[in-house]
């Protein structure tokens, strides 16, 4: 339409007012008129035990956001400024379901990041589909990265049975050398989707490494006391422990082992292990305490790159406290949706759906990621990043294991 | 039999806090006739005051943090006055539908308000009791429970004496066999029930003060107590005051005995049919004599 | 009756209106609504009418919902067969715990319900391998089908609910009229005269609790595969049963209406909390909790006898007589 007009009857000037008048009355095609934010949502548990996991990836989505706007916002799209909608999905499945329905159906998002908690993340997923919104998560459940997600989830992290891995390879890397002689290992889980894919990862393992598995027991979500699992793991004569853990459960299971005096080997993975709440709570106890982690805000990749170290400390600036693991993985997520916008040039959700799952970032700041690259494989797994282990030093988790990927030597094991 | 013994013990320690609660259920009902669904909620609300208080500082050493537990104990005295004076004073009249309606709709407002003000997250202020313990050979003492079974049984002794030997507790029983007659005798029966509720909710606000250095506190929290608290006063048998003390630290030893050999999960059914065949055979009570109360 | 028409007309009225609302987070509000009044109902005809306060009828949900679910997904049973069996399991398990528990009285009645609901949800998360434990089970949905309660569209479960929310109102209606309805009757004001009178007390108490199972399972039955998700912590929690009793007192135990507006009530302060203070959780239970506290206290017959003296107050004839028992 308005080529005909510019053609021939109108001065320039009459074509800018033209358009200036085209463009407020949204005559022109979407396209060029760069006032419309994007919608990104985060949406996790702000309340009940896992609250400190909702909160951190909001912190780091916020954060992601405001970098994205400050660049320039998304270039192909005329500079179109990213909107981070917030959303609780209470900590349970029930609310999760309803609140993404609720995100979803009541505005045009591009793109989610969360649950945070594996079975809200699973629970998520049919509205996500019905939608046609993808979600980027860091979840863990290895239930999660199957068909059943209709390719609309990406796993940006590592996944459960990994978590557990690591722990084990942990384990045999140091009985090769010799640090310690472990023979016996006890493993504890937390009867959820995460804790049911951990497990499996981790016995499987274990036995294969020639360690005996001499107690595997699951115990509830809800659990108030661990003084009986900790008596049973005495019971059952194990030299090392692995549990896999949420927060509220792995400081149940850490004070009563300490209650018990219990000298056996803990290796822990889950939440509970490497986000802050375990070092508030044991406060100088933490130090020396061992855990696997999806992300770490001192991995290898992340320090030897100053933009990226530069992200970290921010955090750490403006909300106190190390970046915690899915903090790192969110910000990751939400600059991993701003480029699949500039490749597109679209904020379609189908499209950066499609985007995602072809995409092969090296680059920018999706870089924060180990180790320095994003893709997505077969069901939304990324095949390329690595657990880590860390050991609590001075009250912040440091990267001690793979080699690729530490930066810290490791302290004489408590 | 390390094990065995350490199994008992963790259950005994546990148990101390179900007497507690149990304590304060099984006083209400045995003189008021009333079955308080919200005593947990009032044990729940100690909880959450001792941890404002624990806010104004924790002194230093083991047990600093216990200073909370007077104040904590005088605020909730007075909320279980208030209690008595607004709401079960007049509900009295009601029948027994209202009654546990009534104390039903508390509860779980009790549980709504609590995460409208403090939200569902999860407290415990860092503080030295945690994870501390006192060790005897092979066997370990978790300080914390510990603390509480001893003042459990510091305040069932008390009990025992309050209501065999005070006047008040002479005037309490007389009103639990028979209002009326103990009327015409000159007690006040409002003036008991006002002090009955009192200490009961006080029991409750002590167990929350007594829990918060190692237990998390969240809105709900009261139920994973009171739970107990009820099945414990079922199974003495309903108003046998120290009969629910033996009783929490029965259902203690079961839960930590169960799940110590068998299954945490199964801990909690084996409790719950333990309280149906008890609540079906013999309503009365383990620990009370054959007469029915029901 | 003349109530229940007038229940059943607006009923009619809703289900029209859906069909100009678009937004489904709307349509799915009234769906909970409709659903949470239908289990108000059953629950009513039991615990309101009969004065057995029963805090377990969500074992009536759970049970059900599994049942149909697990046959479905495990062994393709259709739906609406293992929906069959599931009410049959539900009407089963009431027989068991009714036969067991109906003749103790009032808070022991409520604490065994309460336990049994405890048990219940128990054994759901401990065979976690049949029920899929604390995770619960996703309902997969491949293509829409009426005869496996697959819709894809929300008010098509709205309406399939507000059709059983009918049904049940008039059954509860028509129970009132009937000679069982005047045995529980006498039954609640006075056992002893009831049982003068040669009512077998025990097999009345125990056919209602049936009853009413069966209503709760058939709503549990259809409204799980509204939500595509069994939750076991939200159908089988105690915080469910709880707030299923709530309802019906909140509205009035002794009107047809009664739960209906309860259910709505809360829902009501559910969307209206989300709206104004964020995802702050525990406002609409707080109001809820506390309404009751009011209630009892002060109007014990429910929010429905406020609404009368309201329209009586205001000089108009009262139009909807109900049948009106003490909520003694």
């Amino acid at each position: 339409m308005t080529g005909s007009i510019v053609g021939s009857r109108l001065s320039r000037r009459r074509f800018g007012m033209l358009s200036g008048v085209a463009l407020s009355s949204g005559l022109l095609p979407a396209r060029l008129s760069a006032q419309e934010p994007i919608n990104l949502a985060v949406i996790g548990p702000m309340n009940g035990s896992n609250a400190v996991g909702g909160e951190m990836v909001v912190r780091a989505s916020k954060l992601a956001v405001e970098d994205v706007n400050a660049a320039g916002g998304i270039h192909a799209l005329n500079g179109a400024k990213l909107n981070l909608i917030i959303a609780d999905s209470t900590d349970n499945a029930q609310g999760a379901i309803t609140t993404t329905e609720r995100v979803l159906s009541q505005q045009k998002i591009a793109g989610v990041f969360g649950l945070v908690i594996s079975p809200l993340t699973a629970a998520a997923i049919p509205a996500l589909i019905k939608h046609r919104v993808s979600v980027i998560t860091a979840s863990t459940a290895d239930s999660l990265v199957t068909p059943a997600n209709g390719g609309y989830l990406f796993m940006i992290g590592p996944t459960g049975s990994a978590l557990g891995r690591v722990a084990v390879d942990f384990v045999r890397a140091s009985n090769t050398a010799k640090t310690t002689n472990v023979t016996k290992a006890a493993i504890l889980y937390i009867n959820n989707a995460y804790g049911q894919s951990a497990q499996k990862g981790v016995e499987k393992l274990v036995r294969e490494s020639g360690i005996d598995v001499v107690l595997n027991s699951a115990y509830p979500e809800n659990m108030t006391d661990a003084s009986p699992l900790v008596t049973k793991v005495a019971r059952s004569g194990a030299d090392v422990l692995f549990p896999l853990s949420d927060v509220t459960d792995a400081g149940l299971i850490l004070t009563a082992l300490h209650s018990a005096r219990s000298k056996v080997l803990v290796f822990g993975a889950g939440s509970g292990f490497t986000w802050p709440p375990i070092g508030q709570s044991l406060g100088e106890k933490v130090n020396g305490l061992f855990g696997a982690a999806a992300w770490n805000w001192d991995m290898k990749n992340v320090v030897s790159d100053p933009k990226l170290v530069n992200v970290t400390t921010r955090y750490e600036k403006v909300y106190g406290g190390y970046m915690p693991e899915q903090a790192g993985e969110a910000y990751g997520a939400m600059w991993m949706f701003a480029l699949a916008m500039e490749k597109t040039a679209s904020a379609d959700s189908e499209k950066l759906r499609d985007a995602l799952a072809t995409m092969k970032v090296t680059s920018g700041y999706p870089t924060i990621i180990q180790p320095g690259l994003v893709e997505f494989g077969a069901n939304g797994a990324n095949p390329n990043v690595k657990a880590v282990m860390i050991q609590w030093q001075g009250g912040k988790p440091r990267t001690v294991f793979p080699p690729e990927l530490a930066t810290h030597q490791i302290l004489t094991p408590h | 039999m390390t094990i065995l013994l350490q199994a008992v013990i963790n259950g005994l320690l546990i148990g101390g806090v179900y007497a507690l609660a149990a304590m304060g259920v099984s006083l209400m009902f045995g003189i008021m006739k009333l079955i308080n669904f919200a005593h947990g909620e009032f044990i729940m609300l100690g909880m959450y005051i001792a941890v404002v208080f624990t806010g104004v500082g924790i002194p230093a050493g083991l047990l600093g943090i216990y200073w909370v537990v007077i104040p904590t104990m005088v605020v909730t005295a007075g909320v279980g006055a208030l209690f008595y004076v607004a709401l079960l004073d007049r509900a009295a009249r009601f029948g027994e539908s209202p009654q546990i309606l009534l104390t039903i709709g508390l509860s779980i407002g009790g549980i709504g308000l609590a995460q409208v003000v403090a939200g569902s997250d999860f407290k415990l202020p860092p503080n030295p009791v945690n994870g501390a313990s006192l060790a005897l050979g092979d066997i370990t003492f978790q300080v914390g429970p510990g603390i509480a079974f001893l003042l459990a049984v510091a305040m069932a002794i008390w009990m025992a004496w309050m209501l065999k030997r005070t006047r008040f507790g002479k005037n309490a029983r007389a009103v639990a066999e028979s209002r009326e007659t103990a009327e015409m005798l000159g007690v006040n029966a409002h003036h008991v029930f006002l002090v009955t509720t009192t200490i009961s909710i006080a029991l409750a606000g002590l167990a929350g003060a007594l829990v918060i250095p190692y237990h998390y506190t969240y809105p709900s929290v009261g139920e994973d107590f009171v739970v107990m608290a009820f099945l414990a006063v079922v199974i003495a048998g309903l108003g046998n005051v120290l009969g629910s003390v033996l009783g929490g630290l029965l259902l203690g030893c079961i839960q930590s005995l169960t799940a110590t050999y068998f299954d945490i999960d199964l801990s909690t059914a084996a409790i719950y049919v333990l309280f149906l065949a008890v609540l079906l055979l013999r309503p009365e009570g383990l620990f009370t004599a054959a007469r029915r109360t029901v | 009756m003349r109530s229940c028409a007038a229940i059943c007309a607006m009923l009619a009225v809703v289900a029209a209106a859906s069909f100009l609302i678009q937004d489904s987070y709307i349509l799915g509000v009234m769906t909970v609504t409709t659903f949470l009044a239908i289990w108000g109902q059953s629950w009513n005809l039991l615990s309101g009418l009969s004065g057995n306060v029963s805090l377990g009828h969500s074992v009536f949900i759970a049970m059900p919902a599994y049942v149909t679910v697990v046959l479905f997904q495990t062994w393709h049973v259709p739906v609406l067969a293992g929906a069959l069996l599931g009410i049959a399991a539900a009407v089963a398990l009431a027989a068991f715990i009714g036969a067991a528990t109906l003749r103790l009285s009032g808070p022991y009645f409520a604490l065994a319900t309460l336990s049994a609901s405890a048990v219940m949800l128990s054994l759901i998360l401990h065979f976690s391998d049949i029920t899929g434990g604390p995770n619960g089970i996703p309902i997969a949905f491949t293509e829409a089908d009426w005869t496996n309660l697959e819709f894809d569209h929300t008010r098509s479960y709205l309406l399939v609910g507000l059709g059983l929310l009918c049904v049940v109102t008039i059954f509860v209606a028509g129970f009132r009229r009937s000679r069982l309805g005047f045995y529980v009757a006498v039954i609640k004001s006075s056992e002893a005269v009831a049982r003068a009178a040669g009512i077998r007390i025990a097999l009345v108490k125990v056919v209602i609790y049936c009853m009413s199972a069966a209503l709760t399972a058939a709503g549990a039955v259809v409204y799980v595969f509204y939500l595509r998700f069994l939750d076991p912590g939200f159908l089988a929690g105690l915080t469910l049963s709880v707030e299923i009793a709530l309802f019906a007192v909140v509205g009035g135990t002794g009107f047809l209406a009664g739960p209906i507006l309860g259910a709505a009530f809360y829902e009501l302060i559910d969307v209206v909390a989300n709206a104004r203070f964020g995802d702050v959780g525990g406002w609409d239970v707080m109001v809820l909790g506390f309404s009751v506290v009011v209630i009892v206290m002060t109007e014990p017959r429910g929010l429905c006898e406020l609404a009368l003296r309201l329209v009586r107050a205001g000089g108009a004839p009262a139009r909807m007589r109900s049948v009106q028992r003490e909520a003694k």
